[in-house]
């Protein structure tokens, strides 16, 4: 059953690792790469007739995404509970900052609306730190599900006994 | 990884209807997944040919690639989660492991068909409409008999004897 797993979760990991791509695609496409690009997709753009985001319209993007961020970091930071070649200290980094990150990337949106372009410096980092730390869970992930299989686990590194029972 | 898999699922009465309550509204999804591609793109290769690349007589502006990007983003969010989830508890049905293995590559295949088939069809050429069309009735009849076989299986009777935990 365990090597059905593996392919279970490699599956999911190649859909998710494009996935990935389409967000870093819409990101470019939507915003751009410059902080000047971000700040009058935000904020609208006299000189190009842009107009900015509206309140409503931040929300509409938030929502959605707040649940399948939180689920998509759930999801795969749970999984790395089954790779033990990745130390407990490694795990809880890339697992609290998948999804912190991506609530911060969402609440800089706001920040630039409401207190100015300074955030946009936020809203770039967080990004980039969402979706390298996306990247890194799906990297782990794909290559333990691939290669690692009944690998050993870490010295000081105990597999926890899942069961639906506990 | 590492996989602890041990008794009858079945035997835990709340992760049984939990399943039960989530699989149906699986259901559900996969049902209205159908009058949502019909609306969006259509079901047949020439309404998808219309939709994707425009068509004057009856008014339809082609799409273009951003809004595709942000179609597909949200698919490659939904499809991987049902299939997941549905593959994760389909491992615990009693059948071969080849069948469990077929499961999981067709539904993946069919859902890069899927996705995939969208801006072949824009940007490469109108004909691979059938790979499209193949690729999501592949993903919704293949979602749809996981799904009946695994309600089939929470409404079954457990096997074995429960574990007791402490």
């Amino acid at each position: 059953m365990a090597k059905q797993f593996h392919l279970i979760i490699a599956a999911y990991v190649l859909l998710m690792i494009l996935h990935l791509g389409t967000a870093l695609f819409l990101f470019g496409m939507k915003l751009g790469w410059s902080p000047d690009s971000i700040q009058s997709f935000y904020l609208g753009d006299n000189q190009t007739y842009a107009v900015g985001r509206s309140r409503l319209g931040l929300i509409e993007t938030a929502v959605p995404h707040l649940v399948s961020i939180a689920t998509t970091a759930f999801i795969l930071s749970h999984f790395l509970l089954f790779v033990p070649t990745v130390s407990t200290r490694t795990k809880l980094i890339i697992g609290a900052l998948f999804p912190i990150s991506g609530l911060a990337d969402i609440a800089a949106g706001f920040f630039i609306l409401y207190y100015g372009s300074g955030f946009v410096f936020l809203k770039f980092a967080s990004f980039i730190i969402f979706q390298l730390s996306y990247f890194v869970v799906l990297w782990i992930l794909l290559k333990a599900s691939l290669l690692e299989s009944g690998t050993p686990p870490k010295a000081g590194v105990v597999p926890k006994v899942i069961s639906p029972a506990s | 990884m590492r996989f602890l898999m041990s008794h009858d699922l079945r035997h835990n009465f709340y992760l049984r209807v939990l399943l039960l309550v989530y699989f149906a509204s699986l259901l559900l999804f996969l049902a209205l997944n159908i009058e949502l591609e019909l609306f969006r793109y259509g079901l047949t290769p020439s309404a998808l040919i219309a939709n994707l690349l425009g068509n004057e007589e009856l008014f339809i502006r082609a799409k273009d690639l951003t809004t595709l990007m942000t179609e597909i983003h949200v698919n490659l969010f939904l499809y991987p989660l049902a299939q997941l989830t549905t593959l994760s508890t389909l491992v615990h049905l009693k059948m071969s492991d080849r069948a469990k293995v077929i499961a999981t590559l067709s539904s993946t295949v069919f859902i890069l068909m899927d996705i995939g088939g969208v801006l072949l069809i824009r940007f490469v050429a109108p004909w691979t409409a059938w790979l499209k069309v193949i690729g999501f009735w592949g993903f919704e009849v293949s979602m749809f008999l996981m799904v009946i076989m695994v309600l089939g299986y929470l409404l079954g009777k457990p096997q074995g004897h429960p574990v007791h935990h402490g």
